[in-house]
């Protein structure tokens, strides 16, 4: 799997005279993790659609190791090598009766031999450790096996990028967890994650960098750093993560804090700074 | 999940041990028994397929006895509605008249246990063979693709239309949608409206969604690999022969 750097550049895109997106610029460098957030209808879906080729701007490109996105069927169909999408919903792009197939789809459509298909589909399904299903019929899974079968359908095209529209969304805590050692399968195959959520404590302790999506603008930088930003939070109608509520409160700086591991170093670190050992 | 007569035939074709057997050698033995019971005398030929069958179905298939019966009983009743109208005779001589006769229900019985014996026999290759597999065999017999594409979809899709109608039907009926006969008609008219609204979102959401993953005019898929054993279709072909040669030998030395 070649690795490629995945990029957007003054991207707007509007329906009808609504603008969802002004001039978004982002870079994501391959095998990084971006999770993007803003409230409900601020643009997050569609700007992953964008980014995936299923959308097409209004004005600006989505650029793929610099070079724009073309349109064309041909152009599509490599852009979809390189980057999928995994809906909110995975309803939205299960199809097949069980897993197996629907594992195959994508596989099949790039006109690859069927031994190659079968080890890829072998594979996906291995990397999100759910192998178990794979001759279970779809319409006997949970919401979070669902979910799980959606990625492993974009895992067997072997993009460079997986884009995930609210992944954790609908999951009781086991299936969070269970969708959590799934991307971390997915980092361990070197793919690049972009993935849209409206968990803060989570983006902020799993994001190597966050984007916050403000009508329509997009703002991003280093996790700790932009959700400390109260105003920025605030009007991404978001609440800060409760481990920066509890560091801020303490007085500690809010740069190493991820999550509670991590918080409590900082307390025992400023605790032995004034001769208190704990 | 309910447990309808639908639903109990495809839990029943997806948990059975059979499943990974080729569609081929199980179509060879159903349809044999398919034959035996059609064509040979319903005693003791009918009686001995059908069975064959039941044991089939409830020893090596898995479907066990109270799955059978949420599957059969809907066959049962009308292979019975089928076996009444034939055994009773109607004539208008002189007047309406109603009679049951020898021979009305020597065919009545003849009909039933061939009926009977017919369905077991195709249960045996629909309770062991999920309908998606049916459909990979169809295409591999050169049905056209898109004929088969789209039943493969109404099978898939059924599921999600039962639990959406539901979940329509409950939400009404916790609002009182149903309370009198006037209310049920808007209800139901408007559940269905709903359901067709749903089904159109969802067909137009699912066709972005394979776009993304490279569909374009075929929704081709892989097969899994299913278990080929001639060693199967022999032993299906030698109780075939036993079951057919010993029905025509009762029948010579009667």
């Amino acid at each position: 799997m070649s690795h490629r750097q995945l990029a957007a550049s003054g991207l707007e895109v509007a329906f009808g005279h609504r603008r969802v997106l002004r001039g978004v610029d982002l870079e994501i460098p391959a095998g990084r993790r971006l999770a993007l957030l803003g409230a409900n209808g601020s643009g997050k879906t569609t700007l992953l659609r964008t980014l995936a080729g299923t959308g097409r701007p209004t004005c600006g490109e989505v650029l793929v190791d610099g070079k724009a996105v073309d349109y064309s069927r041909a152009g599509l169909r490599k852009h979809r090598q390189v980057v999928q999408l995994v809906a909110q919903n995975p309803d939205d792009q299960l199809f097949a009766a069980d897993v197996f197939r629907d594992v195959s789809f994508g596989p099949m459509n790039l006109g690859l031999p069927e031994a190659e298909v079968a080890e890829r589909v072998a594979r996906a399904l291995q990397v999100l450790s759910i192998e178990d299903l794979a001759e279970r019929p779809i319409h006997e899974l949970s919401y979070g096996q669902r979910k799980r079968v959606a990625i492993a359908g974009a895992l067997a095209m072997q993009p460079c990028a997986i884009l995930l529209d609210e992944p954790t969304a609908g999951l009781d805590p086991q299936g969070v967890d269970e969708m959590v050692a799934a991307l971390d399968g997915l980092l361990r195959e070197h793919t690049t994650i972009v993935l849209a959520t409206h968990d803060v404590d989570f983006a902020l302790w799993w994001a190597d960098s966050i984007g916050v999506l403000v009508d329509g603008c997009l703002q991003h930088g280093a996790p700790a750093e932009v959700l400390s930003d109260a105003g920025l939070v605030a009007s991404a109608r978001l609440r800060q993560p409760m481990v920066l509520q509890v560091a801020a409160r303490l007085g500690l700086a809010s740069g190493q804090v991820r999550d509670v591991n991590s918080l409590v170093d900082s307390v025992r670190t400023g605790l032995a700074g004034v001769g208190f050992v704990a | 999940m309910g447990h309808s007569h639908g639903l109990a035939l495809d839990h029943a074709a997806w948990s059975s041990p059979w499943r990974s057997r080729s569609v081929r050698d199980k179509g060879v033995l159903s349809l044999g028994l398919l034959v035996a019971a059609v064509s040979l005398p319903p005693v003791p030929g009918g009686v001995a397929a059908a069975l064959v069958s039941l044991v089939l179905l409830l020893g090596p298939i898995r479907v066990g006895w109270r799955r059978l019966g949420r599957i059969m009983w809907l066959p049962l009743l009308s292979i019975a509605i089928g076996g009444a109208t034939v055994a009773v005779s109607v004539s208008w001589d002189a007047g309406l008249r109603l009679e049951i006769t020898q021979t009305g229900l020597i065919t009545a019985r003849d009909l039933t246990v061939r009926a009977i014996a017919a369905t077991l026999a195709m249960f045996t290759l629909a309770c062991s063979t999920p309908m998606i597999d049916l459909f990979s065999a169809l295409r591999r017999a050169h049905v056209p693709a898109p004929l088969v594409e789209i039943a493969s979809l109404i099978y898939r899709f059924a599921f999600g239309l039962l639990e959406s109608a539901g979940a329509i039907h409950e939400a009404q009926e916790a609002r009182l949608g149903y309370a009198n006969r006037r209310a049920a008609m808007r209800s139901a008219s408007m559940g269905v409206s709903l359901l067709f609204l749903r089904s159109w979102d969802r067909a137009r959401r699912l066709e972005d969604g394979l776009a993304g993953r490279g569909y374009e005019d075929t929704l081709q898929t892989l097969d899994p690999v299913r278990v080929r054993s001639t060693a199967f279709v022999a032993g299906g072909t030698a109780l075939l022969t036993v079951l057919i040669g010993g029905s025509i030998a009762w029948e010579l030395l009667r």
